[in-house]
C-alpha cells in the first residue's frame, strides 16, 4: 500500500502532466453548467414575470354581488374581510347618480361611491394620490382633466380635487365613472376582495360563505374571466422541456470524464502493478478531476449569471425573479455536478473492477 | 532467488490441459527464455509464475511475493504524459526510497538501457522500441527478485529488436531472476537458458 503523501504527490504530478485534459474537463463542466444556469434563469424570470403580470391583472381578485336589489352585499362584512390574514385588500362600491363636470359641458359621468381599499384594488401598482374624487386616465384625457386639479362637479358635489388614476392594469375599459370615497352605508353593489396566492383555492367558497349570511345569496366570481387560451405560468414552468437539462448535462460531463479516465486504463494497470491499491488508484485518477468539475461548475454558475443577468431594473418582480432564479440555478448546478461526479466515479470503479490479475493479464 | 515449477498442470475451463510441466528449475540471477509458437502457452506460463493464474495441479515453489515481481508488458504500459524519469521513479515511491537513492538507481537503469539521453522526454513521445526499453529500465530500477517479460520485441522491427536485446543484457547481468516469453531467436539467444514449449511440455534446448 502506498503512503498518503505518495498518493498526493502523484495526484499533483498527474494534474500538471495532464493539464490539457484538466482544462478540457473544466471547460466542458463550465459550459454544461452555464447552459443549464442560463436556461433556468431565463425560464424562471419568464415565469415570475408572467405570474406577476397575471397577478397585476387581478388573478387573485374576487368580485361579490347579488342579483336581488333588496338583498345587497353587506358593506360591514365586506370590509371586515380586511382583517383576514389571507386577504390583501377588500373594498366595494355602490352606484350613485349622474355627475357632470363644469369643465366639460355635455359629458356625463356616473358616480361610484367606494369604501375600503378600492383605490388599491383599482390600481395595485400605482396607488393614486389622495383626492376627493378619482377618475380614470382614459376618462380624464377625454375631458382634459389633470391630476390634482380642483373642478366643479354637478350633482350636488361642489368643488373637489381630482386624482387621476391609471387603472389600465385591471380595468382596460374603465368607463365614464367618477369614484368617490364614502362612508360605509347600508349596502354595496359589489365587493372586491384580493387574496394571497396561497389562499386562492379556497377563497371563492370562503368569501361566498362569509358574505352570504342570513337571507342574502351572494354570488362570488373571479375578477378575471376564465380564458381557456390563457396558460398558467407556474404550470408552464413546471412542465418546461428543459426541466431535466441538469440531468442531461450531468450525464454528458460524467461520461466525458469517464471516457478520459477509460483511455488511461493502461496507466491504472501500471499503478496497480507498482503497489497502488484500487482505492488509491481511483483517488489518483478521479480526485483531481472531481476538483476540476467543482471549479468548472462554480465558473459555469457565475458565467451563466453574468451572461443572463439577474434583472436590469430593481423592481420587486425582478428581485423576486433574481432570488428565485439564483436558488433554482444553484440547485441545478449542484445536481449537474453530483450526477457528473457519480458517473465519473462509478465509471472509474467499473473500469478498475475485477482483480489486479485481470488488469495485468490485459496488458500481456 | 531461484524458483521451481513442479508437476504443474493447467487447463482453461472446459479445455484440455495447456501446460503439463514435470519440473522446471530457474536458478537465482538467471535469465531464461520460454519459446514456442503462438498459442503454445508462453504467456500462460508467465501468468502462472506471477500468480495471476492458479494451476489445477502442482505449482511454483520459491516464487517471490507479488509485490517483488516486475513486469515488462507486450502492450505499451507507461504514463504517457509524464517524463521517462517519472516513469522509472514510480516503482520506487512505495518502497520509501529517498529521492537521491531513487535518482541514482533510475540514472543507472537509464544508462544500462541506453535511455539516458531521453530522461526528460515525455514517455508518450517515445517510439515503440524506446517504450520497451523504458519498460525494461523500469523493471531494472527497483532490483526486483523476479522480472517477467512477455514478448518484449513482439511488435518491433529488426533495428529496435536489437536495441531491446542490448537492454535485456542489462537484466541478464542484474541480480534479478528474469523469465522472458518470446518467439524471437535474438531474444532467446541473449538468455542464459532456453526452454521450448512443445505440446504443453517444457523442453530445454
Amino acid at each position: 500500500m502506498w503512503r498518503l503523501s505518495v498518493v498526493i504527490k502523484e495526484i499533483g504530478a498527474n494534474l500538471i502532466a495532464e493539464r490539457w485534459r484538466a482544462v478540457v474537463i473544466a471547460v466542458i463542466t463550465a459550459a454544461a453548467t452555464t447552459s443549464v444556469v442560463a436556461t433556468e434563469l431565463d425560464q424562471v424570470r419568464r415565469a415570475v414575470a408572467a405570474d406577476a403580470e397575471l397577478k397585476s391583472a387581478g388573478r387573485y381578485v374576487y368580485v361579490a354581488w347579488t342579483e336581488g336589489a333588496d338583498t345587497p352585499v353587506n358593506p360591514t362584512r365586506c370590509l371586515a374581510l380586511r382583517h383576514n390574514q389571507a386577504v390583501l385588500a377588500a373594498g366595494g362600491y355602490t352606484h350613485g347618480g349622474p355627475v357632470s363636470v363644469a369643465k366639460a359641458p355635455g359629458e356625463l359621468f356616473g358616480a361610484r361611491m367606494m369604501v375600503g381599499d378600492m383605490p388599491a384594488l383599482l390600481a395595485p401598482h400605482n396607488p393614486p394620490s389622495p383626492g376627493q374624487v378619482y377618475i380614470s386616465q382614459t376618462a380624464a384625457a377625454r375631458v382634459g382633466l389633470a391630476d390634482g386639479r380642483t373642478v366643479l362637479l354637478g350633482g350636488g358635489l361642489g368643488n373637489a380635487r381630482v386624482s387621476v388614476v391609471d387603472m389600465s392594469a385591471r380595468v382596460p375599459d374603465p368607463g365614464p365613472w367618477v369614484w368617490i370615497p364614502a362612508a360605509p352605508g347600508e349596502k354595496l353593489d359589489e365587493c372586491w376582495v384580493e387574496v394571497v396566492p396561497a389562499a386562492d383555492q379556497v377563497a371563492q367558497p370562503a368569501i361566498t360563505a362569509w358574505l352570504s349570511q342570513g337571507e342574502r345569496t351572494v354570488i362570488v366570481t373571479r375578477f378575471l374571466a376564465e380564458d381557456p387560451l390563457r396558460t398558467d405560468p407556474v404550470t408552464v414552468f413546471a412542465a418546461r422541456s428543459t426541466r431535466y437539462a441538469w440531468a442531461a448535462s450531468g450525464v454528458i460531463v460524467g461520461v466525458v470524464v469517464w471516457l478520459i479516465i477509460w483511455f488511461r486504463r493502461s496507466e491504472m494497470a501500471l499503478y496497480r502493478t507498482v503497489g497502488s491499491s484500487r482505492g488509491q488508484t481511483t483517488l489518483i485518477f478521479v480526485l483531481p478531476y472531481m476538483a476540476l468539475m467543482v471549479v468548472g461548475t462554480l465558473g459555469g454558475l457565475l458565467l451563466g449569471i453574468y451572461i443572463h443577468g439577474l434583472g436590469a431594473e430593481p423592481t420587486a418582480t425582478s428581485l423576486v425573479a433574481a432570488r428565485t432564479s439564483l436558488v433554482a440555478a444553484s440547485r441545478q448546478s449542484f445536481l449537474t455536478l453530483s450526477i457528473g461526479i457519480l458517473i465519473a466515479l462509478g465509471g472509474t470503479l467499473l473500469t478498475l473492477g475485477g482483480s489486479i490479475a485481470g488488469h495485468i493479464r490485459n496488458r500481456l | 532467488m531461484s524458483l521451481t515449477i513442479r508437476e504443474l498442470v493447467f487447463a482453461y475451463p472446459g479445455q484440455p490441459a495447456v501446460l503439463t510441466i514435470e519440473e522446471l528449475r530457474v536458478e537465482a540471477g538467471q535469465m531464461v527464455a520460454i519459446t514456442g509458437p503462438s498459442g503454445s502457452g508462453k504467456t500462460t506460463l508467465l501468468q502462472l509464475i506471477g500468480g495471476l493464474l492458479h494451476p489445477q495441479q502442482g505449482g511454483v515453489e520459491g516464487g517471490p511475493p507479488f509485490e517483488s515481481i516486475r513486469w515488462v508488458f507486450q502492450t505499451p504500459t507507461i504514463l504517457g504524459r509524464r517524463t521517462v524519469l517519472d516513469n522509472l521513479l514510480l516503482g520506487l515511491h512505495q518502497r520509501r526510497w529517498d529521492q537521491s537513492r531513487a535518482d541514482l538507481a533510475a540514472g543507472q537503469a537509464l544508462v544500462a538501457t541506453g535511455m539516458d539521453q531521453l530522461a526528460d522526454r515525455p514517455a508518450g513521445s517515445l517510439s515503440g522500441g524506446e517504450i520497451q526499453r523504458l519498460q525494461i529500465a523500469r523493471a531494472l530500477v527497483g532490483r526486483p527478485s523476479l522480472v517477467l517479460a512477455d514478448e518484449p520485441t513482439g511488435q518491433l522491427d529488426r533495428t529496435n529488436t536489437e536495441r531491446v536485446v542490448a537492454s535485456l543484457a542489462a537484466l541478464r547481468t542484474s541480480d534479478s531472476t528474469v523469465i522472458v516469453a518470446t518467439h524471437d531467436p535474438l531474444v532467446a539467444d541473449a538468455c542464459h537458458r532456453r526452454f521450448e514449449l512443445r505440446n504443453g511440455v517444457a523442453v530445454e534446448v
